[in-house]
């Protein structure tokens, strides 16, 4: 073999587990160019969500997480000799309100501050978003979500206050946008 | 010129890279793009293929015989020669890959390409380096600092053999 050639490079790069992409980004400045280049996540990332082992396992590990916490928590509560029930209350709390979502591979969640984070697990890292000026303890009704554009090739965060004003219930809406990674608010809803 | 015709078949040679003779028949070659174009436009009747191995292409044909014969009832049997025809040695992988690629038949491709990943996948820096022999153009710097970063990519499998 004298020299792989590019189509090929390219076709064998899109079937790698991203665990070994980040390794393999070190073999050179053009591996490393291909590797990181937006198109190609994009395509590797529509390449491996097509297998459908991928989402089973996303499955199980979503269960699997799940069940551990709620075993951590059963053994707390058993240490410290503090009624049970205090605990499966927080835990469908968590379960509740801390998973904003989960879309393509990248989760959304807050912490117990009310910071919204965004973390990808194949690749460990995680990002803090920027408050999004809208007070958590303030509003009767709150609500968030989180979502994939297909036409804007962006991820959006929405954040929903609802407060009553006499007798009118206002809807303060807040949309985040990782592209441009700041907050803007639309249009209100009644 | 046109193509010898036995019968109702027409035959066709192929010519691998040390001038070894192929000699079959013209429906098993459609399945690759190159030469299907080649066969339609100049109705040739040998085809010269000097930068393929015979070894190579014998392999490449064997696979072409078999996926013709391939029907709903043998799928499963099908699918182990699969496995068997891509457990070889990685040189000879590799080389069956970029045959296959320059002679465009796109299902044995994409099935070459996730054979030769997950041969790959494990594998350190440095033995990829060698198996597709690229030097590293990274300044001593920029290597270093990877080292630290990612030193996991330099403890793999360190087994560059490609035999």
């Amino acid at each position: 073999l004298s020299v792989l050639p590019s189509e090929i490079l390219y076709e064998l790069l899109l079937r790698l587990p991203v665990k070994s992409l980040l390794n393999m980004r070190c073999i050179s400045k053009s591996w490393f160019a291909l590797i990181s280049c937006p198109i190609f996540i994009k395509t590797h990332l529509k390449f491996s969500t097509q297998n459908q082992d991928f989402r089973c396992l996303f499955r199980a590990f979503m269960r699997i997480a799940s069940l551990l916490t709620l075993a951590l928590l059963m053994q707390l509560c058993i240490k410290k000799n503090l009624p049970i029930y205090l605990y499966l209350f927080n835990l469908i709390f968590l379960a509740m309100a801390s998973w904003v979502g989960a879309c393509e591979g990248l989760f959304c969640f807050f912490n117990q501050f009310w910071v919204l984070f965004l973390w990808n697990p194949t690749i460990r890292k995680s990002k803090k978003l920027p408050f999004s000026g809208l007070d958590p303890h303030c509003g009767q009704s709150s609500s968030c979500g989180f979502g994939y554009i297909e036409c804007q090739d962006g991820y959006k965060v929405v954040d929903i206050r609802g407060n009553s004003h006499g007798d009118v219930f206002l809807n303060v809406f807040k949309i985040y946008s990782l592209r441009s990674n700041s907050w803007k608010r639309i249009q209100d809803y009644p | 010129m046109a193509s010898s015709t036995t019968g109702e078949k027409k035959i066709l040679t192929l010519k691998g890279g040390d001038n070894e003779e192929f000699i079959l028949e013209e429906s098993l070659v459609l399945q690759s793009e190159l030469l299907k174009n080649m066969v339609k436009e100049e109705r040739v009747s040998s085809i010269p293929l000097p930068s393929i191995k015979s070894k190579t292409l014998v392999k490449i044909i064997e696979y072409l015989k078999k996926h013709a014969e391939l029907t709903p009832s043998n799928k499963e049997e099908f699918k182990n020669f699969e496995k068997e025809f891509v457990n070889v040695v990685l040189e000879e992988l590799l080389d069956i890959t970029v045959a296959v690629n320059y002679l465009k038949i796109n299902g044995l491709l994409e099935f070459c390409c996730q054979a030769v990943a997950d041969r790959i996948k494990d594998k350190s820096v440095e033995a990829v380096r060698k198996i597709f022999r690229i030097e590293s153009d990274f300044t001593p710097e920029e290597e270093s600092e990877f080292r630290k970063e990612t030193p996991e990519a330099f403890e793999g499998d360190l087994d560059d053999t490609t035999n």
